[in-house]
């Protein structure tokens, strides 16, 4: 609670979002004084565009930690996705696989956490091994190409603007409204402040955690299905960096990493940064290698602002 | 009267016999799991339960064993440590490395150590001072980490390690390898500790209650400095001898030895805030995890079917050690 | 056959003449082997205030959570406005009308106050969404009906303790509940909360809810309630009409002993001739606005009095730590403190027992050797053998009569008496010259109450003298031998135990000053 600026509750959630959006800015002013053209309408449209899937995953995330969870199994879940869209079977058939295997994988995220009250950490890190076991064995290699619509989809512009762009807009805005005006979304952060007094109070605790989970897992379908449709094939091992950054935009965003306090707004800013950062670095000529190792330093920097009551997970 | 008494007194004291042996069963997953693979490879492969097989399978086991010491002691005091990975892959390139390669044996030995220790000094930092999420805090020092590899090793390493490296990676004692040694003196350091020495009761009962331990003087901030310096320094280690097996320098080495660590803690009873497995327990779940590889590979199933396997083993550990806690 | 028709018949008969709004008939509920409530029968009629009077571990809460719908009877009937329910969770209870304010609160600290008022059944607009602004409109309109001024979109971690409970009944009125279940809610008030509170039920009372008053402060029961039933060891003793009864019948039916009985004699040393161990001088502190003063003296069992929150806690945990003060010098054993840390504190010679005991004192999945060893401890190089200390556990487990399996059975099996002495004896192992014992019987049965303080008088005979601070002021007028009075974070004054009344302590600490 020690990041509490308002006593406000709806005013402490936007609040916590703040630092995120300022140094989202901040690079921003950065890179526009340094690179004349980093602010072309082009570069502009291609980031976003880029940072389509990230978004749709860091969504799902932002609910689950909200709810005071971890879902390490998101990555997997894109790469499993990509697999199963170049399976190269009826467009249709692979579009329901990949949605299924995701349920089944939150669900399974879910009854393990909720009903066997296994760690976040230890049951979402087993579905992410179980998982990206199966994108291998799906499609032990990078290739096979995706059903020609999800292709076209990639391709397609509205107003001149990539469709994934319009996708992830309607995304986000679909999910802060379920935060932000619904029961469910009121009852996330309940349960995300105390499980048990959620539940005293009236929340059916247990399925709103289980719903986080098979939301996230659905979400990094989303995600998945999104990236399919921009690499044009499959890649097992595509999603492995999306674990480490959805939670670091969530984190970075302002969302308590204990759950209970955080916003959707704070998301977006978060995988702004991470976004703004890694287009900046590369104007500036950084290695990736070195980028690799600033955004390690990132995400210790912004979880390092949670400081908690007792050290631990 | 008295004699059906006492004759009452001993069922009563074989039944609570079985019942504990049952209860170890349930606390400490390993055993019952090691038991089954030797019954079952008896089936499957023979071949695997011969002496040259075995000794194989205690030489492999070694860095994800030694990884899964120093994994516990962050996990009994409600910590974690995901930069083992980084460190053991950073340790490879700097091992393989001109001015470690080419420089004297001691060197080889204590950079690792230093480093790993180092990695997990600033871990504690950030861990319980500034009171940060310790799985994000150890996982972006894993990026950081892996990321100074590539810089060190500017994306194409290889080269040649000391030949010192080698040899305690691959040398034998008589039958035994020499690798296998420095294992049973890790763990038997480790498991003297936490059974007896201070520090060990302070760790315990930090994962236990860090409030209590606070307001009853213990020193909580030195405790978890020391859990993940251990487990840093273990860690560098355990990237020595991994190095030793391959030779030279590559990319990501020790990866998979994360979850796998994860996997060998929670086999042997201990979990977030402590269990009852200790040392030995670990022991027999790092065992169990190599061996299943090895029958696994031997039967030639896919690697990805492994980590099929072998995240089903971590789910149904942690599920087992959930239910018992409860 | 016949026989039950008939009493069915009476009871229907009586249901209708006296009307109970709720009644619990012959409830059993059993957890695993352990029988919580044996047969408890009970009546709530409307309009009245129904105390459920009991040692701890006597099922009152058990009876309670089963009324509201939190555990389902293993056997028995519960009737609601006549009919037989049988509620599948809290909520279905909420729902049919029943209103509980645990013992422990259930705001979400994370969510607004209208959010909670609501939680659960946040009303919608036709698009489905939260209706906030009804919402925010209903909960004002709410909490002014109950004299709260309070900001309906405030944050509930923002709140005052007492506040948060306002708020929990709030909830119960919003939801025009018929009964109102009150779980000890005084256990965390002051005085001057505890009064409107008190109001508040008379007020709910007055428009005919039925209220159930679980507490063992008997003053309270017999200031706010007409019925008194009574449990012990998880079954009913009896119901008595508040007028009438004297507070010894009602603790010997609770306990079959009576109240004096529980504290030991005082202390024969005399006074004047005890040094001085402790001496607060002049001191202000965070939280404490000062100026502190008193002493402890060998031999004495000191008291800190005073209204919940008045700088107890932080004058306990300004010795033992050795906070940073913003002035004056604390003394120990004569020369002043140098400590910063709890550590520091325990290698001075101090033991602190804390006020929550599950939260800061027990490691609850240790065993009980390793929790009393733990004492021993401090101050070691971690690299030494830890000390094992077997004989010395087992003689203090044997002398404070733990009861337990084996002493490596995890402490958290054990009830609230036997945690405290295990508590106490991690301090008993040690060589301590000064004992503060927070709260030294909160959650503990009267049994091991009266064990506890004759330890406490034990060691301070032998010239360990103790600070304690207690919720409960008939404890410390029995138990110590001078009360220091607090008021806002200032001593006001000290008195004789031996001489102090309630009413004399209470005046002193409302109004400042030593009668």
């Amino acid at each position: 609670m020690s990041i509490l600026t308002s006593a406000h509750a709806r005013q402490a959630r936007r609040r916590s979002a703040l630092p995120a959006v300022a140094l989202a800015v901040l690079i921003a002013a950065g890179l526009a004084f340094t690179t004349p053209g980093a602010f072309s309408a082009q570069n502009i449209v291609n980031l976003l565009n880029q940072q389509s899937s990230v978004m749709a995953v860091t969504l799902g995330q932002t609910l689950v930690i909200l709810a005071g969870g971890f879902d390490l199994s998101v990555g997997s879940v894109v790469s499993l996705t990509t697999a199963i869209l170049s399976l190269e079977i009826h467009p249709l058939g692979a579009f329901a696989l990949a949605l299924v295997a995701a349920f089944l994988v939150g669900l399974a995220n879910a009854v393990g956490i909720v009903r066997f009250r296994i760690h976040p950490i230890l049951m979402t890190i087993s579905t992410m091994t179980i998982v990206q076991g199966a994108a291998l064995l799906l499609r032990p290699i990078p290739g096979g190409t995706v059903p020609a619509g999800l292709v076209a989809y990639a391709n397609g512009t509205l107003f001149g603007l990539p469709l994934p762009i319009y996708a992830m807009v309607v995304l986000v805005l679909l999910t802060s409204l379920l935060l932000g005006g619904t029961r469910f979304g009121l009852h996330v952060y309940a349960v995300g402040g105390s499980p048990e007094n959620a539940a005293l109070g009236g929340v059916r605790a247990a399925r709103v955690v289980g719903a986080c989970y098979v939301l996230s897992a659905l979400f990094a379908c989303l995600g998945g299905i999104n990236l399919a449709a921009r690499i044009a094939s499959g890649d097992p091992l595509v999603g492995a960096s999306f674990a480490i950054d959805s939670v670091a935009a969530t984190a970075l965003g302002g969302t308590l990493l204990s759950g209970g306090m955080g916003s959707i707004g704070g998301s977006v800013a978060g995988v702004a940064v991470l976004a703004l950062l890694a287009n900046g670095l590369n104007f500036w000529n950084v290695s990736t290698h070195f980028q690799m190792l600033i955004k390690g330093a990132l995400l210790i920097a912004a979880v390092s602002a949670h400081r908690r009551a007792a050290p631990g997970l | 009267m008295t004699a059906g008494m006492a004759s009452e007194g001993r069922t009563s004291s074989l039944v609570q016999g079985l019942r504990s042996l049952a209860l170890t069963a349930v606390s400490v997953p390993a055993y019952p799991a090691l038991a089954g693979l030797l019954v079952a490879s008896a089936f499957l492969q023979p071949k695997a339960l011969t002496l040259p097989f075995l000794l194989i399978v205690l030489r492999q086991a070694v860095p994800l064993g030694l990884v899964a010491i120093g994994q516990s002691l962050t996990m009994i005091g409600r910590s974690i440590d995901l930069s083992v990975g980084g460190v053991i892959a950073l340790v490879n390139v700097l091992l393989a490395h001109r001015m470690f390669a080419t420089g004297a044996p001691w060197m080889s030995f204590v950079m690792p150590l230093a480093l790993g220790a180092a990695v997990g000094a600033v871990n504690a930092l950030f861990i319980a001072r500034l009171r940060a999420s310790a799985v994000i805090i150890t996982l972006g020092m894993s990026i950081v980490l892996v990321g100074l590899s590539y810089v060190v090793s500017g994306g194409a390493p290889g080269g040649q390690v000391n030949a010192a490296v080698r040899w305690i990676a691959t040398g034998r004692l008589g039958l035994f390898p020499i690798a296998a040694f420095v294992w049973a003196g890790v763990a038997l350091l480790v498991g003297l500790t936490l059974a007896r020495l201070v520090i060990g009761r302070e760790l315990q009962a930090l994962g236990a209650n860090y409030f209590a331990a606070r307001l009853g003087g213990l020193p909580v901030g030195k405790t978890l400095l020391v859990a993940h310096v251990a487990s840093g320094a273990i860690a560098g280690a355990a990237g020595i001898v991994l190095t030793g097996y391959i030779g030279t320098g590559t990319l990501n080495l020790g990866n998979e030895l994360v979850l796998a660590s994860l996997a060998a803690v929670v086999l042997g009873g201990t979990s977030f805030g402590g269990g009852r497995g200790g040392v030995l327990g670990i022991v027999a779940g790092a065992l169990v995890i190599t061996y299943l590889a090895n029958l696994l590979r031997g039967m030639g199933v896919a690697q990805p079917f492994q980590l099929v396997i072998q995240g089903l083993i971590v789910a149904g550990a942690a599920g087992l050690a959930a239910h018992r806690s409860r | 056959m016949m026989m039950s028709e008939r009493r069915s018949a009476t009871r229907l008969s009586q249901s209708r003449t006296m009307a109970p709004l709720l009644e619990a008939v012959d409830i059993h509920k059993s957890f695993g082997s352990v029988a919580a409530l044996v047969g408890v029968s009970l009546a709530l009629k409307a309009g009245s205030v129904h105390a459920v009077l009991g040692e701890n571990g006597a099922g009152k809460s058990t009876l309670m959570k089963t009324i509201a719908g939190v555990h389902a009877p293993t056997s028995g009937t519960l009737r609601f406005k006549g009919e037989a329910v049988a509620w599948r969770d809290a909520e279905a209870a909420n729902e049919a009308g029943v209103s509980t304010i645990f013992q422990e609160f259930i705001l979400l600290p994370n969510l607004s106050v209208a959010e909670n008022l609501f939680l659960g059944r946040e009303p919608r607009t036709r698009l489905g969404l939260v209706d906030r602004r009804a919402m925010i409109a209903e909960s004002r309109l709410a909490l002014e009906r109950l004299g709260l001024a309070l900001d309906p979109e405030r944050l509930a971690g923002t709140l005052g303790v007492a506040e948060q409970q306002m708020v929990e009944i709030a909830k119960g009125v919003m939801r025009d509940a018929d009964i109102f279940v009150f779980d000890e809610p005084t256990a965390a008030l002051g005085d001057r909360e505890a009064e409107r509170l008190f109001a508040l039920i008379r007020e709910l009372q007055a428009n005919g809810k039925g209220i159930l008053y679980v507490s063992h402060r008997l003053p309270e029961i017999f200031a706010l309630c007409d019925t008194v039933t009574v449990l012990k060891d998880g079954r009913y003793v009896d119901t008595f009409a508040t007028e009438g009864a004297t507070s010894d019948a009602l603790v010997a039916a609770m306990v079959g002993r009576k109240l004096e009985q529980l504290y030991p004699p005082r202390s024969a040393h005399a006074a004047d001739r005890q040094s001085d161990v402790v001496a607060f001088e002049g001191v202000k502190a965070p939280g404490l606005a000062g100026p502190v003063d008193f002493t402890v003296r060998s031999h004495e069992i000191v008291g800190l009095a005073g209204l919940e929150g008045h700088g107890q806690i932080e004058i306990t945990r300004a010795l033992f730590e050795g906070w940073r003060l913003d002035a004056g010098t604390i003394r120990f054993a004569g020369a002043p403190i140098r400590h910063d840390d709890a550590a520091g504190g325990i290698a001075a010679g101090i033991g602190l027992v804390p006020e929550d005991r599950k939260r800061e004192g027990l490691y609850l999945s240790l065993g009980v050797d390793r929790n009393i060893a733990a004492g021993l401890l401090p101050g070691l190089s971690g690299a030494r053998l830890a000390p094992q200390a077997r004989a010395g556990v087992a003689e203090q487990i044997r002398r404070l009569r733990i009861r337990l399996r084996d002493p490596s059975q995890p402490i958290g099996d054990l009830s609230g008496g036997n945690q405290q002495k295990a508590l106490l004896a991690r301090w008993l192992l040690r060589d301590i010259r000064l004992l503060i014992c927070e709260e030294p019987t909160r959650g503990v049965d009267i049994g091991a109450k009266a064990e506890i303080y004759a330890l406490l008088r034990e060691l301070a005979d032998r010239g360990i003298p103790v600070l304690v601070t207690s919720r409960e002021l008939p404890e410390l007028i029995g138990l110590c031998d001078r009360l220091v009075i607090l008021r806002d974070g200032a001593t006001v004054g000290s008195m004789p135990a031996a001489e102090a009344t309630e009413d004399k302590v209470m005046r002193a600490a409302i109004y400042g000053e030593l009668g």
